[in-house]
């Protein structure tokens, strides 16, 4: 039985639905993304920037 | 293990955490990085030079000879630059900036270790197996099983596990954008690996792939493409959305821009594989479906460019003085051009012009050489001086680096972009009676060898780059200091019962509209996203349902075909000395310039004969349909010549067909074929679905049998009884002969009616030349009964 279903299967809508799948989620995403409020975006932005905050107690190292 | 040195308590009532980084693992990557990158492009250039004068090795004797080939060597320099090379870079800048990214050393020493020196090791293995023939032909996964299994354990055991662990135990709550993409990276290359990878082992350094023909195909170009994309692009993304910014000194232009990115990135570039099959025997939805999803690929690519570029926005000014910045924008302005023409090529009338010429090796080339080669030099140009806590040795060098790199680059890329083209519009072209203009094949090889010797040039200016930022490592490296700071960070223990601040309520809450609208409104806002980057498990898990159902769409129809590929009663498995052959084939790797792959193209069905069709090869595994023609096509070889004229263009391919560049393959005329292997051999094809009955226990018989039938046909043509002492018919050469005369010729095989008792006159050979395959007829019991 499993294999008459799967033999009937329409391949040729494979195509249209991954187009909606696709185009859903990445409608989602990038109307989201744009209304990410500034602040949040601006500190995550930086994180690089920041990731090398040295213990000025522990460490006699100079900064790098 | 962690460094936790100590605990104090701030007077926020946080926990503090002291820890230190472990960059002498980093120091251990860039150093094999270094290394790999000029073996790499060594051999590259190596291969170029064996392109033009194949016949440069024949004085070192057969043996060496058949190591130095381009085809045995070719996909040495592959797998070493991307899996080598740019493997050692990932790991590089992933060591290098999970930690920092997470404010906490890598989770596990150990792993760390193992996982360097196993991934050498692989490499290693790589290079003493690919040349000696040991491949299973499929291009970027060549390796054999023992060595995939290696590769699993290490990528996922070892590397996934403690890059997961490092991030479960991390101190910056927010996880970056850069960790996503490595993210991404591990989970899927490790269910592409694994995936392609599934075969029946025949022995230690022998298997037979568990998909054939059109599925095979489809799978190795799933895996194929999107090696590219999540070996060669997703971490490079990861790369220079932290290095970039920190050479800089300013933060990524537009976070949202990284995240429509990244999301984006996910969700379309696992569908794509298929546009390396166009007008193949690939059913028509999937070639279409491939191509739709690559032309979508131009908008999140060059949105990922741009948010590089425009990090450097304010900074400009030191692009002029600083080198490693010099080399993130070439970088980056290579990832945009190949990400350009990426999905110009993936269009199907642009493909049928491009698809197996140098066009698509210029378009790899500009991505390999200048996006991946480029970054991954700003990156240890930037690395150098913070690992060995010194200043970079010569700035000026790297700076020279730079320049003789860009211009080797378009030494490189512009004549093999010609030599693509002309190479395209000879294939193609027609006179006025719609005959082939050029009907020699090998005159549009002889018209595109100055091409080749070009890029030998720009080969050598960007291994000479190469050598250049190795003697500035290595002069970096002595100046180090004796003993190296380690210096202490400390960043508070993550609290458990951390809760994400309130975000304004929806501007529509008391408006006159819909709850729902409200609700949309509040769900747009991607709270649940930021809460996503908190949670690594989580986000891991979406990252692979992405990819899974991604991939899902484009297999499950794969596996299903199997079903829909037409059955052509005639087509049979290869004989014991076929199967033999063929494996011959595949283990030279003859792939890597002859197809077998016929387009339904007037210019192709012309030169080469009728289409090729997807039930002509179900009993192919590994596929080889090929990817690129340094020779014609060979799906319908079987007949075209006689069985003397092939042993003699193996023994010396110029003597009948001057100006070829195949290189002389001797050595299978000397080499003894192992008839007691292919027993095992059959009986591994019989369990993937062949269907043999007496050649399960008299393969060796047969396929003796047919090998002195071989070699009388050869003697009749005037071939030789032995070559030196050796009797040709024990040859490799005569059932790598076999293979090739039975190759296209099952379509238009007539069944035979039962033969009565008595002894039947041997059927006319259908073409001029005697071929070997009329003798597999006789072999075939099978065929008979039928």
């Amino acid at each position: 039985m499993l294999k008459d279903v799967v033999s009937s299967l329409d391949y040729s809508t494979f195509d249209e639905i991954a187009l909606v799948i696709f185009a859903t989620a990445f409608l989602v995403i990038i109307w989201g993304a744009f209304r990410l409020r500034k602040e949040s975006t601006d500190r995550f932005s930086a994180i690089p920037l920041s990731d090398l905050v040295q213990d000025p107690i522990e460490s006699k190292d100079p900064p790098r | 293990m962690r460094m936790l040195t100590s605990t104090a308590e701030r007077s926020s009532g946080e926990a503090m955490e002291t820890f230190r980084y472990d960059d002498a693992i980093v120091r251990m990557f860039v150093t094999a990085t270094v290394i790999w990158a000029l073996v790499a492009t060594t051999v590259g250039l190596l291969v170029a030079v064996l392109l033009v004068a194949p016949y440069w090795s024949n004085g070192l004797g057969t043996d060496v000879s058949a190591v130095l080939s381009f085809a045995r060597l070719r996909p040495l320099h592959t797998n070493a630059a991307i899996f080598a090379f740019a493997g050692n870079t990932i790991f590089a800048a992933v060591y290098y900036s999970t930690q920092r990214l997470c404010k906490c050393r890598m989770w596990s020493d150990l792993l760390g270790r193992l996982h360097f020196w196993g991934w050498q090791l692989i490499i290693v293995a790589a290079a003493l197996t690919i040349p000696f023939g040991i491949t299973q032909s499929k291009e970027y996964a060549e390796l054999e099983w023992p060595i995939d299994i290696a590769i699993a354990i290490v990528w996922l055991g070892f590397f996934g596990g403690n890059f997961l662990m490092t991030l479960v135990n991390r101190r910056e709550r927010h996880m970056y954008v850069a960790l996503w993409f490595y993210i991404a990276t591990i989970v899927t290359v490790a269910l592409l690996h694994v995936f392609n990878n599934l075969v029946v082992p025949v022995g230690l350094f022998k298997s037979y792939s568990m998909y054939a023909g059109v599925q095979d195909a489809l799978m190795q170009w799933w895996y194929g493409h999107n090696a590219v994309a999540f070996f060669l692009t997703t971490p490079f993304l990861g790369l220079m959305y932290y290095f970039l910014p920190k050479a800089a000194e300013r933060p990524v232009f537009s976070y949202k821009l990284s995240i429509i990115h990244f999301w984006s990135l996910v969700f379309i570039y696992i569908w794509a594989g298929p546009h390396h099959l166009h007008y193949t025997a690939l059913p028509e939805w999937a070639s279409t479906f491939g191509m739709l999803f690559s032309v979508m690929l131009w908008m999140p690519s060059w949105g990922g460019m741009i948010n590089g570029l425009l990090t450097l926005r304010g900074a400009w000014n030191k692009v002029t003085t600083d080198p490693i910045l010099k080399f993130f924008v070439v970088g980056l302005t290579f990832y945009g051009m190949s990400t350009f023409e990426g999905p110009l090529l993936s269009v199907k009338s642009v493909n049928a012009l491009s698809h197996y010429t140098d066009w698509t090796i210029a378009h790899v080339h500009s991505g390999a050489l200048g996006w991946n080669g480029f970054m991954a030099f700003g990156m240890i140009y930037w690395l150098l001086p913070r690992l060995y806590q010194t200043k970079l040795w010569s700035t000026k060098l790297a700076e020279w680096h730079f320049w003789i790199g860009t211009i080797g680059i378009l030494l490189y890329i512009i004549p093999i972009y010609a030599a693509g083209i002309t190479q395209g519009l000879m294939w193609r072209a027609l006179d006025d009676y719609g005959r082939l203009q050029y009907p020699d094949f090998i005159e549009t090889v002889q018209t595109i060898v100055p091409f080749w010797w070009c890029r030998i040039i720009g080969g050598s200016l960007y291994v000479v780059g190469v050598l250049m930022l190795g003697v500035n490592a290595l002069m970096t490296w002595t100046t180090r200091p004796a003993v190296y700071a380690e210096p202490t960070y400390s960043a508070p223990r993550l609290r458990r019962d951390y809760s994400d601040e309130a975000l304004p309520p929806s501007n529509l809450v008391g408006k006159p509209v819909l709850d729902f609208a409200a609700t949309a409104d509040t769900f747009t806002k991607m709270d649940w996203h930021r809460r996503w980057e908190r949670f690594p498990v989580k986000f891991t898990v979406l990252t692979t349902l992405a990819v899974i159902i991604a991939s899902l769409f484009e297999l499950v129809p794969m596996f299903l075909i199997r079903s829909n590929i037409p059955t052509i009663s005639s087509v049979k498995p290869y004989t014991p000395l076929e199967l033999a052959g063929r494996d011959v084939y595949v283990s030279e790797g003859c792939y890597n310039c002859h197809s077998q792959m016929i387009r339904p193209m007037i210019a192709e069905t012309q030169r080469y004969g009728d289409f090729s069709k997807a039930g002509e090869s179900i009993y192919d595994r590994p596929f080889q349909w090929g990817s690129r023609r340094i020779g014609p096509d060979l799906a319908r070889e079987g007949g075209k010549q006689s069985s003397f004229w092939h042993w003699t263009h193996f023994e010396n391919p110029s003597r009948i067909s001057p100006g070829t560049v195949m290189p002389s393959y001797e050595h299978l005329l000397t080499e003894r074929l192992n008839f007691g292997e292919i027993g095992k051999r059959v009986r591994a094809a019989h369990f993937l679905g062949a269907p043999y009955t007496r050649e399960l226990t008299e393969s060796d018989a047969m396929a003796r049998t047919q090998s002195e039938l071989v070699a009388a046909e050869i003697i009749a043509q005037g071939g030789p009884v032995a070559f030196g002492d050796k009797p040709i018919k024990d040859s490799t050469a005569i059932a790598l002969i076999a293979y090739l005369q039975r190759l296209g010729r099952d379509i238009s095989r007539v069944e035979e009616p039962p033969k009565p008792a008595e002894v039947v006159p041997a059927k006319p050979a259908p073409t001029a030349a005697p071929v070997a395959s009329d003798i597999s007829d006789e072999l075939a019991p099978n065929e008979k009964e039928e």
